[in-house]
């Protein structure tokens, strides 16, 4: 057991070793202040600039500091600050409510994933004996302990949620009510990947589990396909960049879960990263000048600069990775990879290639496609006849159309640090120059017959623009809790005092009469003492007494019987020797007599409000409630086990107290602060009621 | 040093205030001077508590167990930082929004002795004495509620009072069956006696009593009717001191008397107590989800929260019973700043129904990000303090293996961000609503002075969460104390234990 979990604030528990030769730290900085800048020219007289900025620094620290924590509390510290604000950042455009559900269901999932990580994190801090990252990876545990297949499955819940694998990948097709930098951004090149990099540092502690491995297998190769498919049904654009970034997310996935991938993921954490936050920049380009970011409706525009398209065919060669652009170097990393991990299985590599050139599919489809060609502008044109009017282009800022040739041109820069790691053994078998060749075939296949039947393609995406499955996974959940939540809200505060009272005797009764049950052969016994005759009168008066004042008709019978009850309790005292307690018992009482009879001159006609039923069932709770304490108090008669603390009062209020009486020595002397205590009491019940007297008196019937 | 100005300065300002009952301007700043004393007075007992260890007083020189002993310990003087602390705040916001109608009603008057009720609770080490300051703090809250006297507050306030009175009832029975079976109300010599007597299946009883009475102060399940029919009805300045203070007295009231005296219970009571704290948690969380009303979301919100706080108590380890003094200072300095935001936001539109609200963000900024800083701090991002308790309160499940009650812990929170980001969506990003008629409702300008409470609060909230590696060890620290009682009992009966038990009176 690991005593003080909390991290400190020192370099150790922050980072410690973890931010050596850690390439993602500086990719995650570099797109931050890529994306800073963009934004500043996206968010030109906007007065959103103010509000996405900060969040966008913000979220690109925690970002960082995510890839590097060293503390597994610190390590969650910088996953929450990423969901938290991803959310903030989500619901940029929060007048819109589309923004603001969208944020919420991005927050609901990872909010749920954050929780179950956290429990992951401290079961795997507790039964791993560190709370450090560092340490933990050089451990080797018996995986074969339950314990750690229930940290497994919360570790990987809250990755998943996250990296929106299947099936929780609803969130992020609809975070794209974002504006262009945020979904770029977080999106794509940061926030989504949090799941996989955290799988690649869990990776030495658990790769060799069979659970960790075959779930991560299935789920990241199930989202693989789903995103590669959906995203070519997808018309908007950004909307098809999130499902293809999901698939990417898939396919790292599937390398990230052993260490000996860990180069695969990473390469195409920081290739992907690059190009795709490009993509998304450019669609913000795209966006922002044509006023759409559908294909359908781009195609029909008339004009559409040259710029657009040289960075759209220049962005689509890097997705598709030419040689000497990062993603080229992230594939031989991966086909490197297969290789090893499926021991020459070629199916896996005929699925590869599938998969491989569906991609390529999308990102023409998203890149070049909605730019290229005229025929179909020409027949907008004509159709619309005379009332056809060019479109003017909106200008935009000089920061925005920068930053994606920057990133085009790091992506290729960024090879002299990915080749150098390539010890692919892939070309050895010349497996490589089959795998390009088989991809690119195919893509030109596909591109052939996509080109002939895109109408088809989009009319089919039009139709699934409502997904059905993040819409059962999301709103009908928040409903069933919301149903849920009313039902039990109008049970148990229905807003009524006599029902909450019965609550709460009857609660009582459960609680002690449970223990008195429990416990029978202590309460349940014969009195000590003979009860003498004219005792059992007076308590037979006293009883009769209760009973008249709850069934009289008269509300004056009904405050004399009560008067009854305290005569006959002050005349109990009297046997018992305690006269001064039955003089002010009975001044009270005549007292509360004579105020009451006074008071019903000023009340309102008597009403019953309460059926027969209603009385005869509190009848029975009251009587079964005095039944209990009745039980616990002649428990303790006759059975005081210490006295030592009566005898010394007693003792000591003549010669030290120098009273006379024992009652107003222990009032005013031994517990004299109880006194002033009760003065308090008075003081304050007086204030009140001069205060509600005196509103009365002033307004009269009229109140606010 | 003394303990006894703890609650004198609070009552001698009361009876200040009381003489100058017509002149605002003198009881505002008689209010104001007194609690900032007080909460002076509150740090320099704290650093004496933790430098020289705890301080006894017994009242009128009669030695304990005879007269009334008065403790300020660690669990003691970490709950008056919490009040006080509390109490400046809403007395600066209320100077700031001056309400009136509310301050010609003695309104500071009373919040003075509600204030002396609060730390008499907190540094008595008697029964009856604790049974006293309820009645302090009982009537006091009860005319607090009802001081403006419209319907709506004397409704709520007449709920309040009676299911109070039925705890107090509850409290004087078990106060009277214990004195009659023991024979004494220190609290010392009761947890003397108690360990005595602990197969006594009478004490067991008559402490689920006790329990009772504090469960009903503290709003657990199913006691937990009143808070909700009456957080939402008096002034802001009023619920604040509510929501931060009046539960935490039955949740502190069980540390003190439930755990310290009765302890060890059977196994079946914590086992119920774990289930009942688990439907607390549930029920609260489902109760504020399906709110429309600002403070009726925060009232439902504070009964969830103090279920964790009963969790604490009723996993019966070291780390639960820290994460319960945590969460008990926590929550009140949470709550109360968050009340305060919701009566700075309902006072500017001049309404707390959600669909009223809105537009908050665009108007102030700083009062979105204090707001949404204490909403995290609520649900339990890390450096908050919410995250301190919340790990806290973790691992302690975890080492007693409760994994329902980390399920129900994790859920809860979850539920705790649905719903406070509800709030924020509605009120802070949601453009402010048109009113019935079709026109922009008006709203009047915030106040920045108004912010200066949230702040304080806030900065309280944070350092538990920043120095949480620190306050952990302190909170440990206090619960060790309260499971192994003997310093206590020491320091109170001045005896030394090995010698036996004598108290033949003092030795003058």
């Amino acid at each position: 057991m690991v005593q003080n979990i909390f991290p400190n604030f020192n370099y150790f528990d922050i980072t410690g070793p973890r931010i050596e030769n850690n390439p993602l730290f500086q990719f995650v900085l570099f797109i931050t202040a890529c994306t800073v800048i963009y934004g500043w020219g996206y968010f030109e007289n906007s007065s959103k600039r103010n509000y996405v900025l900060p969040l966008l620094i913000l979220f690109g620290l925690s970002m960082a500091g995510l890839v590097i924590a060293n503390h597994l509390l610190w390590l969650y510290f910088f996953w929450e600050c990423t969901s938290v604000f991803s959310y903030l950042l989500i619901g940029t455009y929060y007048e819109k409510k589309e923004s603001r559900e969208s944020s919420l269901q991005a927050l609901f999932i990872t909010g749920a994933g954050g929780l179950s990580l956290l429990l992951g994190l401290l079961l795997l801090g507790e039964h791993s004996g560190s709370y450090y990252l560092s340490e933990i990876q050089l451990q080797h545990f018996n995986l074969e302990e339950p314990i750690w297949s229930t940290i497994v499955v919360l570790l990987l819940f809250g990755i998943i949620t996250k990296s929106g694998l299947l099936p929780f990948q609803g969130w992020l097709p609809n975070a794209m009510v974002a504006p262009a930098p945020v979904s770029g951004f977080l999106h794509s090149a940061t926030l989504v990947k949090a799941g996989v990099i955290l799988i690649t540092f869990l990776a030495p502690v658990f790769q060799e589990m069979p659970l960790w491995e075959n779930s991560i297998l299935l789920l990241a190769g199930l989202t693989a396909w789903y995103g590669a498919f959906m995203a070519l049904l997808q018309n908007d654009l950004k909307k098809a960049l999130a499902y293809t970034t999901s698939a990417t997310i898939g396919l790292i996935g599937f390398a990230s879960w052993t260490e000996a991938g860990n180069l695969v993921a990473f390469s195409w954490i920081l290739a992907h990263g690059l190009y795709k936050s490009a993509s998304f920049y450019f669609v913000g380009i795209i966006e922002k000048k044509y006023e759409s970011r559908n294909i359908l409706k781009l195609r029909k525009l008339f004009s559409i600069e040259f710029f657009d398209k040289i960075i759209g065919f220049s962005l689509f060669f890097c997705c598709i990775g030419i040689p000497f652009t990062a993603s080229y170097y992230a594939k031989k990393h991966l086909v490197d990879f297969y290789l090893n991990l499926f021991q020459q299985n070629y199916y896996a590599f005929v699925l590869c290639t599938i998969w491989q050139s569906l991609m390529l599919i999308n990102y023409f489809r998203i890149l070049v496609f909605p730019y290229i060609g005229t025929r179909e502008r020409y027949q907008a044109m004509h159709e619309s006849a005379e009332g056809f009017q060019e479109k003017s282009v909106k200008t935009i800022s000089i920061w925005m159309k920068v930053i994606p040739v920057v990133l085009a041109i790091s992506s290729v820069l960024s090879t002299f640090k990915l080749s150098q790691r390539v010890t692919i053994h892939a070309s050895d078998v010349g497996i490589w120059e089959y795998f390009t060749v088989a991809v690119y075939g195919l893509f030109t296949l596909l591109f052939f017959m996509f080109y002939r039947y895109h109408h088809f393609v989009n009319a089919l995406g039009k139709k699934l623009y409502t997904e059905i499955l993040w819409k059962w996974c999301y709103k009908n959940k928040l409903r069933m809790i919301e149903k849920i939540a009313i039902m039990q809200t109008n049970i148990v505060q229905n807003g009524y005092l006599r029902y909450y009272l019965t609550m709460f005797v009857v609660a009582t009764i459960l609680l002690l009469g449970g223990s008195i049950y429990f416990y029978s052969e202590t309460f349940i016994r014969k009195p000590v003492t003979e009860i003498l005759i004219y005792e059992l009168i007076i308590v037979a008066m006293i009883i009769i007494a209760a009973f008249m004042s709850t069934i009289t008709r008269s509300r004056m019978a009904s405050i004399v019987s009560l008067g009854a009850v305290g005569m006959g309790c002050s005349v109990l005292y009297l046997f018992y020797s305690a006269p001064d307690l039955a003089m002010t018992q009975f001044l009270t009482d005549t007292l509360i007599v004579v105020v009451m009879a006074l008071l019903f001159y000023d009340l309102p006609r008597y009403s019953r409000l309460s059926s027969k039923t209603d009385k005869i069932r509190d009848g029975i709770i009251a009587c079964i409630f005095g039944g209990v304490i009745s039980i616990l108090v002649l428990s303790v008669t006759d059975a005081q086990i210490y006295t030592e603390v009566m005898d010394t009062m007693l003792k000591k209020t003549i010669p030290e107290a120098r009273g006379h009486n024992v009652v107003n020595v222990i009032l005013a002397d031994f517990r004299a602060i109880d006194t002033l205590g009760e003065i308090s009491v008075l003081t304050t019940a007086a204030i009140g009621m001069y205060g509600l007297l005196r509103i009365r008196t002033k307004k009269g019937g009229d109140e606010s | 040093m003394l303990i006894t100005p703890i609650i004198c300065i609070p009552l001698f300002g009361a009876a200040i205030t009381l003489l100058f009952y017509k002149d605002r301007e003198v009881q505002q700043w008689t209010s104001t001077v007194v609690i900032a004393i007080h909460t002076l007075y509150t740090f320099l007992l704290t650093l004496n508590v933790f430098g020289y260890g705890s301080l006894v007083e017994y009242v009128g020189n009669w030695d304990a167990p005879i007269g009334i002993t008065l403790i300020a310990d660690q669990l003691s003087v970490l709950m008056l930082i919490m009040t006080s602390v509390v109490m400046l705040a809403v007395n600066i916001y209320s100077r700031i929004a001056t309400d009136a109608k509310l301050e010609s009603q003695g309104y500071h008057s009373v919040v003075l002795i509600l204030l002396a009720g609060l730390s008499g609770t907190f540094v008595t080490g008697d029964l009856f004495n604790l049974y006293v300051w309820f009645e302090v703090i009982l009537m006091s809250s009860f005319v607090l509620l009802s001081i403006k006297g419209n319907k709506e507050q004397l409704e709520g306030g007449i709920k309040y009072v009676t299911l109070n009175l039925f705890a107090s009832l509850l409290f004087l029975c078990a106060a009277g069956l214990i004195y009659g079976l023991l024979g004494t109300l220190n609290l010392a010599d009761l947890s003397l006696k108690v360990a005595e007597n602990i197969s006594d299946p009478r004490i067991h009883t008559f402490a689920l009593m006790l329990w009772i009475a504090f469960a009903i102060k503290a709003a657990i399940f199913p006691f937990y009717s009143w808070l909700p029919s009456s957080y939402h009805t008096p002034p802001i300045a009023v619920g604040a001191i509510f929501a931060g203070l009046l539960t935490k007295v039955g949740i502190y009231s069980m540390i003190r008397v439930f755990i310290f005296v009765f302890n060890p219970l059977p196994a079946w009571i914590y086992t119920l107590l774990v289930i009942i704290s688990i439907i607390t948690m549930m029920s609260g969380v489902l109760g504020a989800y399906v709110q429309s009303d600002f403070r009726r979301i925060l009232a439902f919100s504070s009964v969830s929260q103090v279920g964790f706080m009963m969790l604490g108590i009723a996993l019966q380890n070291e780390w639960a019973m820290a994460a319960t003094i945590l969460f008990m200072i926590h929550h009140g300095f949470v709550k109360s700043g968050l009340f305060i935001t919701s009566g700075i936001c309902g006072k500017s539109v001049g309404s707390f129904y959600m669909n009223r609200l809105g537009g908050f963000l665009d108007k102030s900024p700083l009062l979105g990000i204090l707001f949404l800083t204490l909403a995290f701090s609520l649900i339990g991002v890390p450096f908050t303090s919410g995250f301190t308790v919340k790990i806290m309160l973790l691992k302690s499940c975890i080492m007693n293996k409760e994994w329902v009650a980390i399920f129900a812990l994790l859920v809860v929170s979850f539920m705790t961000m649905l719903y406070m980001l509800k709030i924020w969506s509605e009120v802070f990003w949601k453009k402010l609503p048109l009113d019935e008629d079709g026109k922009v409702s008006k709203s009047k300008p915030l106040e920045t002075g108004m912010f200066i409470p949230v702040v304080i609060v806030l900065i309280f909230s944070l350092m538990i969460g920043i120095f949480g590696n620190v306050l952990s060890e302190v909170a440990i620290d206090t619960a060790k104390k309260i499971y192994d009682r003997d310093e206590y009992i020491q320091k109170v009966l001045r005896l030394n234990l090995k010698e036996g038990l004598s108290y033949t009176g003092s030795e003058k």
